[in-house]
């Protein structure tokens, strides 16, 4: 075994050593001071041995038994040192790791050619292109799915702000969704649906998903079950998700035309259930507002309207009109959340329900 | 984004790779090849918060519940204390009656995965789970033939785990194990995190590699890394 781990164990016998003695020595002072020299000597030794882990020429670094300790050793000497060459002594897929880590500190890209892999090469030049915002070295990447991944993640660092990466793309899954994501973010950053045409009409979930999950308007808390009413759509397109969130953004039911469809029709229901100040919570109508979505949908949107009207009129018999046992656990849940009320959780038949709206009540402090 | 709650993996080098752990409340998704590790490495991230005192939960679809513990403690002698996490209550590892849910056939689509979603939620809820992993919601998607169903089912099941203060590690099976086919399915939108597993064949030996492709509300590393499965637990060589 290896200097280092029988220091470890030594470390692991002091410590115990060190408890015990000194519930036995309160009275003997001398001994206590042998004792706590001894650990100090011993931590000493510790320390130095672990410090040559990560300082220790290669020599020192070869010389580590156990395998794993020795890999680390190498590469981290290999890092400190931005001398890749250190990565050769290590085996396959280590040797290939180490030159990416040299690689993406130094941004290197000519390094990143001391990779065996083709799996790490294209790591390798895909970190150094996001973190040098410079796509242009994707194209040394030979396979086009991977080199349009590169291309993906210099625009994503740019929050897709630049359409020329997409152009960069040959891989049309990434394509699609640069494109998308880059007029998406102009459309609704600027409240100007010019930019939804440009985005495409035809259906694609993949695509919409990466808008919702990727896009700018993208709001943590907001990705909730109301966001599932338009995430399921079938036939929801890219570009009328588009027009539905910069109408939804605008508050300009217009726009909701322009998403035509059923995403039409649920763009002028958001717009009733997020315009606090204009829409008049009492007489909101579930069963009217819902009318017109699809089957498979309904019950989302009944919980989504009668969430809403039970939230802003403080009424959890609004809640309990729902008839869906699951759907009412929802609904009282978010009112006692969001009046700090925990005695309405006492509505929840189902006890695993109930405590978890007692404690989503009594946590919330904000 | 520094002050970002999260639940650290305990897992050897996968926190430097997480900068530190995953962000509380997130879904995320494990994904990878057959025989990748998924099932090991989430009961290793649930072992470990559980002997911290996070309470965890552990369903298991594809297997016997107790071939998950046999399994794990077989890989790695050295987490034998598990068994006092699950007797103490800390560590539940359950799922049989979701399991026979979704072997038989008999119930509709959308009842039964109704059914799942409460056999899950009564798990998590024997002791108050806050770390949850399933393994594996590819099973799901079998179950339920129509895509538009399963998504909008997955997307219930991760906003109910969310709701219950839940953060979530769902392993999923990857049509391809090589890297160069990175490409998600729209139903990998609905998490928050994906963490990828692959082999990274050289003929004769079995290499492994991973790296997070996604984790919301946190930075993270995106270096492809290889990992070890050893008797001692994962060992994901990141740079600390
Ligand atoms: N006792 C063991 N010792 C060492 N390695 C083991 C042991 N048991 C399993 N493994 C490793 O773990 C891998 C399987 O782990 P696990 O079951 O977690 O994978 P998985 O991705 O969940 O597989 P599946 O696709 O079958 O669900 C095996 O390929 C093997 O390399
Ligand atoms: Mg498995």
């Amino acid at each position: 075994m290896s200097g280092l781990n029988a220091g470890v164990a030594e470390e692991n016998k002091v410590g115990e050593n060190g408890r015990s003695k000194v519930v036995l020595t309160e009275s003997d002072k001398k001994r206590l001071f042998l004792v706590a020299a001894l650990i100090l000597v011993l931590l000493a030794g510790v320390s130095i041995a672990l410090g040559s882990i990560h300082k220790a020429p290669l020599a020192a670094c070869e010389g580590i038994v156990l395998l794993q300790n020795r890999y680390t050793c190498l590469n981290n000497l290999a890092i400190s040192t931005s001398n890749a060459s250190v990565c050769s002594k290590l085996p396959y897929p280590y040797n290939d790791s180490c030159v990416v880590n040299v690689a993406s500190n130094t941004r290197s890209i000519d390094t990143c050619n001391a990779t065996r892999g083709s799996a790490f090469y294209s790591n390798c030049v895909s970190n150094i292109s996001a973190s040098t915002s410079d796509a242009s070295y994707c194209g040394l990447i030979t396979n086009s799915s991977s080199s349009s991944y590169c291309a993906y993640r210099v625009a994503q660092e740019s929050s897709f702000d630049n359409v020329s990466y997409c152009g960069l793309m040959k891989d049309a899954y990434y394509a699609s969704q640069c494109y998308a994501l880059y007029y998406y973010n102009r459309a609704t950053s600027s409240s100007n649906a010019t930019y939804c045409t440009y985005i495409q009409n035809t259906t694609n979930a993949t695509v919409l998903y990466a808008l919702s999950s990727n896009g700018r308007a993208f709001n943590y808390s907001s990705f909730n079950i109301s966001e599932s009413l338009y995430l399921g759509i079938i036939n929801a397109t890219p570009r009328s998700y588009c027009y539905y969130k910069v109408a939804v953004l605008s508050k300009n039911p217009a726009l909701c035309s322009l998403a035509g469809g059923t995403i039409g029709e649920l763009c002028t229901y958001s717009l009733y259930t997020h315009q606090n100040t204009t829409t008049n919570y009492t007489n909101l109508n579930a069963s009217y507002l819902c009318a017109n979505v699809p089957a498979s949908f309904k019950d989302y949107c009944i919980l989504g309207v009668q969430t809403a009207k039970a939230a802003n009129t403080n009424n959890v018999s609004v809640c309990l009109a729902i008839g869906v046992a699951q759907e009412e656990y929802s609904c009282i849940s978010t009112l006692a959340s969001r009046y700090n009320e925990s005695s309405y959780c006492s509505y929840i038949s189902n006890s695993t329900a109930r405590s978890a709206c007692e404690i989503s009540a009594t946590n919330r402090t904000a | 984004m520094g002050d970002v709650q999260r639940i650290n993996t305990g897992v050897e080098g996968l926190d430097d790779l997480l900068y530190g752990g995953v962000p509380e409340l997130n879904q995320v998704v494990v994904a990878g090849g057959p025989g990748s590790g998924k099932t090991l490495l989430s009961m290793e991230i649930l072992y470990h918060a559980a002997k911290r005192g996070i309470p965890a939960a552990f369903i298991a679809l594809e297997e016997d519940p107790r071939t998950v513990v046999k399994n794990f403690k077989s890989a790695f002698p050295s987490f034998s204390d598990v068994d006092d996490l699950i007797n103490n209550g800390t560590l539940v590892v359950g799922g049989e009656d979701a399991a026979m849910r979704i072997q038989s056939t008999s119930d509709s689509e959308s009842y039964s995965f109704g059914n799942i979603v409460s056999d899950i939620e009564t798990i998590v809820g024997t002791n108050n789970a806050k770390l949850v992993a399933i393994d594996s919601v590819s099973l799901i998607k079998l179950m339920i033939s129509d895509n538009l169903t399963y998504r909008k089912s997955m997307l219930a099941l991760t906003s109910n785990l969310r709701r219950l203060g839940v953060t979530g590690i769902m392993t999923a099976e990857m049509p391809s194990s090589e890297r160069k086919d990175l490409k998600f399915s729209q139903e990998f939108f609905i998490f928050d995190g994906i963490l990828a597993m692959y082999q990274m064949g050289e003929a004769d030996k079995r290499t492994l590699g991973m790296e997070i492709v996604k984790m919301r509300g946190s930075n993270h590393s995106w270096s492809l890394v290889p990992y070890e499965i050893t008797s001692g637990g994962f060992k994901v060589y990141s740079i600390q």
